[in-house]
């Protein structure tokens, strides 16, 4: 293996034990998804952690700090993940474009 | 500019319903056509309708986002005094294999106005002017091929 091809081993490699670190401290690393749809397994969890962070009332600077995140998420939503927290989220940027906040 | 934000509020406007799945093919459309024109970046582009292209302005307009066909998408500027389109540019599409009468357009001859090109339809402003001695979108204007068809 010549020293390029390595070069690019370890940084990948560093590259991966940076995000294993990150996600050990509970930090939140956003997926390289290119134009295909998020995977499912970072639908879920997108989803589920704005849901339980944003909450029942939601304040508005909440939302001004989290649309781009929810609009994206929407956008890129997998369609084989089938759950409620759509239309919520749905509702709930409507209602921020319309003013309702 | 063209963001995921304005794409969904268009297509809202367009379908309160289903607008997220519109966006998202709305996007799909946007990187397809951006793939023919290298160097000309969303930040370069705005969506406007056709009725507000004044003389010469630069847009591109792609048939197959109207028809649903195979057409390559061009960059046309509205030429002053007449009702004539010049060629900038030619983005990717398959309709010269289909149709061998399409390889006639080529880069810088001047056309007619599409028959579909009417008011209400949804093109591409481009709002970058590059110089000899660069600026955004100097790639695809001083560098890049004009004809992306295979």
């Amino acid at each position: 293996m010549d020293r390029r091809q390595l070069k690019k081993q370890r940084s990948i490699e560093k590259n991966n034990q940076d995000i294993e670190k990150a996600k050990s401290k509970g930090r939140f690393i956003k997926e390289n998804h290119g134009i295909l749809p998020y995977s499912l397994e970072y639908t879920k969890e997108v989803s589920t952690n704005l849901k339980k962070r944003l909450g029942d009332n939601p304040s508005a600077n909440d939302l001004r700090n989290f649309r781009g995140f929810i609009i994206d998420l929407l956008v890129f939503w997998n369609p084989e993940y089938k759950n409620e927290d759509k239309d919520y989220f749905k509702k709930l940027i409507e209602d921020y474009w319309d003013g309702k906040y | 500019m063209v963001n995921i934000d304005i794409l969904a509020k268009r297509a809202r406007e367009k379908s309160s319903d289903n607008w997220p799945e519109l966006a998202y093919s709305d996007f799909i459309e946007l990187e397809q056509i951006k793939s023919g024109f290298p160097g000309i970046g969303s930040d370069h582009i705005t969506i406007v309708d056709f009725k507000d292209i004044k003389e010469k302005d630069i847009f591109i307009y792609s048939e197959a986002s109207i028809t649903g066909g195979d057409e390559a998408p061009l960059m046309l500027m509205k030429l002053p005094d007449a009702d004539e389109y010049l060629i900038m540019g030619i983005g990717k599409g398959e309709d010269s294999k289909r149709d061998p009468q399409r390889l006639k357009l080529r880069w810088r001859d001047c056309i007619e106005k599409p028959a579909l090109l009417v008011p209400g339809v949804k093109v591409f402003r481009v709002d970058v002017r590059p110089t000899l001695n660069g600026g955004p979108g100097y790639y695809y204007f001083f560098r890049s091929y004009r004809d992306f068809r295979p």
